[in-house]
């Protein structure tokens, strides 16, 4: 795993600088500075309210800085650009129209960029464990449905930024079984990969680095794969607290 | 990219959103049957005779105190006009619009495709209260597009002189569509810049202030007919109203713009 990673021509890198957000007198986000790198997955740890999310937002352009930057293969997200060029984003719940199918949701998306085809929208929804062809409107479907289509609009386009949040929320054991080898799939092919997960087993299991985050501030930076010297920090990092 | 967050916005918000068009079926209709429930002949009974109903708001306030009468049916027309704006733009900006933002990868396009929307919705929504107003004269009376002289200046006390084909369609018809189109344009801007709570808020709060105030600066004024210059010699004239709706809806476009190109999407 380790060759194939390294391997990968970087295609993606996305660097925080002194990135701070304040939303009213609240410190958000305090003084990020972060470097990440295409062909990684990196995994966000936190209490609620630590600062995932916001992190993740400002990651795809959501939410401007009050001070400090973040840019994206060196375009500055706010000013260069307003979004990333090709980004899958999943935060907090997943939204669609309640009076589609799951098929016609995410064809309705894919309109937007034209990136992907009728075949490759079912094939998305067909690696996530559902069936494109099923007639049910997405109101009718169940939570872990919902949130496994969420996941299939994230991958469809295979985007070169990949941002999740929480993906396993709501899912079943089979459906966390089938994430990891999409988010594989994608780190192998290049992307740059962040997610969070409120489960240190599932983030320790998908991702190859974790952030721990702590009042808006990062605090700690484990390799969790690799060479036995970083297993060993997030080793240290467990019996902290971590 | 715009095209097709277009097609998008027409057919989501307006095509998969008929439910909020059944009330204006209600109006066109009740403004054809008050006609024929007061007793008006069938040569009464005519298109724009069922769209004076609905249109004509209140008389020009000689005290304030007058206001406590303020017509239901006006408030009720326009606010849930309001009410089906707001949704959209709620559910949208909070749910699905994320991902839609994103994708687009382009704040401004996403507010363009949302102004055009809001003319169509707008559009939409005076068309089912015109075809409703229509099939139920046409059925109940003459359907025809004139107004009969004994009902202008007799049952509605109208001091201007009868208005002909032109004047029919200019102030019936598209003075209140463009003031609504306006007005739902300010409400949206409203509800990116502040909440869409502050969009209706904002929205009923000038349709109020206009009921008690007759001026060419409340736009909600327009809406009514018995406000117009057209119905008695204190009314507005159409020309200042529709350039102060066009001034109000390229602030509203503008603003939205400037708004959303530093707002925080969370």
């Amino acid at each position: 795993m380790e060759k194939i990673i390294s391997d990968v021509k970087i295609k993606v890198e996305l660097v925080f600088s002194h990135y701070t957000k304040y939303i009213g007198k609240n410190l958000i986000l305090d003084d990020i500075s972060l470097t990440l790198q295409s062909g990684h997955i990196y995994g966000l740890k936190g209490r609620n309210g630590s600062g995932k999310t916001m992190l993740m937002r400002a990651a795809c352009g959501l939410i401007y800085p009050t001070s400090g930057s973040v840019c994206l293969d060196g375009k500055y997200l706010g000013k260069d650009i307003s979004f990333p060029k090709s980004a899958g984003v999943l935060i907090e719940n997943p939204a669609f129209l309640p009076n589609e199918t799951g098929l016609q949701n995410l064809m309705d998306l894919a309109s937007l960029k034209k990136e992907a085809d009728l075949e490759t929208v079912k094939q998305a929804i067909r690696e996530v464990g559902l069936d494109p062809d099923d007639r049910r409107k997405y109101r009718k479907y169940s939570l872990g449905m919902k949130q496994r289509l969420g996941i299939a609009a994230v991958f469809m386009e295979h985007p070169d930024l990949i941002i999740l949040d929480e993906p396993t929320n709501a899912l079943d054991e089979s459906g966390i079984t089938l994430l990891k080898p999409l988010l594989e799939r994608e780190r192998e092919r290049g992307a740059l990969i962040l997610l969070s997960c409120h489960d240190t087993e599932d983030l320790y299991a998908l991702a190859d680095q974790i952030i721990l985050i702590e009042s808006g501030k990062i605090v700690k930076q484990v390799q969790t794969k690799g060479e036995d010297s970083h297993a060993a920090d997030f080793q240290t990092g467990n019996e902290t607290g971590f | 990219m715009i095209r097709y967050l277009l097609i998008g916005d027409l057919k989501n918000g307006i095509g998969k959103r008929i439910g909020y068009l059944i009330p204006a079926v209600f109006f066109g209709f009740y403004g054809a049957m008050i006609l024929v429930l007061q007793g008006a002949g069938s040569e009464t009974v005519t298109f724009p005779a069922a769209i004076f109903e609905c249109f004509q708001g209140m008389h020009i306030l000689n005290t304030i105190e007058e206001v406590y009468s303020a017509p239901p049916f006006f408030i009720l027309l326009h606010t849930w006009l309001a009410f089906a704006v707001s949704a959209y733009i709620y559910r949208d900006l909070k749910e699905r619009g994320k991902v839609v933002f994103i994708r687009c990868r382009s704040r401004i396009s996403w507010w363009v495709s949302k102004s055009v929307w809001i003319v169509g919705f707008v559009f939409a929504y005076y068309l089912t209260i015109w075809i409703s107003a229509f099939i139920t004269v046409s059925v109940t009376g003459e359907g025809s597009f004139s107004l009969s002289e004994a009902w202008w200046n007799g049952y509605c006390m109208a001091e201007g002189n009868l208005p002909g084909q032109m004047e029919i369609v200019l102030y019936f018809l598209i003075v209140p569509f463009v003031t609504s189109t306006a007005l739902a344009m300010m409400q949206m801007f409203l509800s990116v810049w502040l909440s869409p709570i502050a969009g209706i808020v904002g929205q009923v709060f000038i349709l109020l202030l206009s009921l008690c105030y007759c001026t060419v600066w409340l736009p909600g004024n327009y809406l009514m007919l018995r406000r117009s210059d057209i119905y008695t010699a204190q009314g507005i004239p159409p020309l200042p109203a529709l350039l102060i709706d066009l001034g109000i809806f390229l602030a509203g476009l503008i603003g939205g713009m400037a708004v959303l190109r530093r707002k925080d999407i969370l």
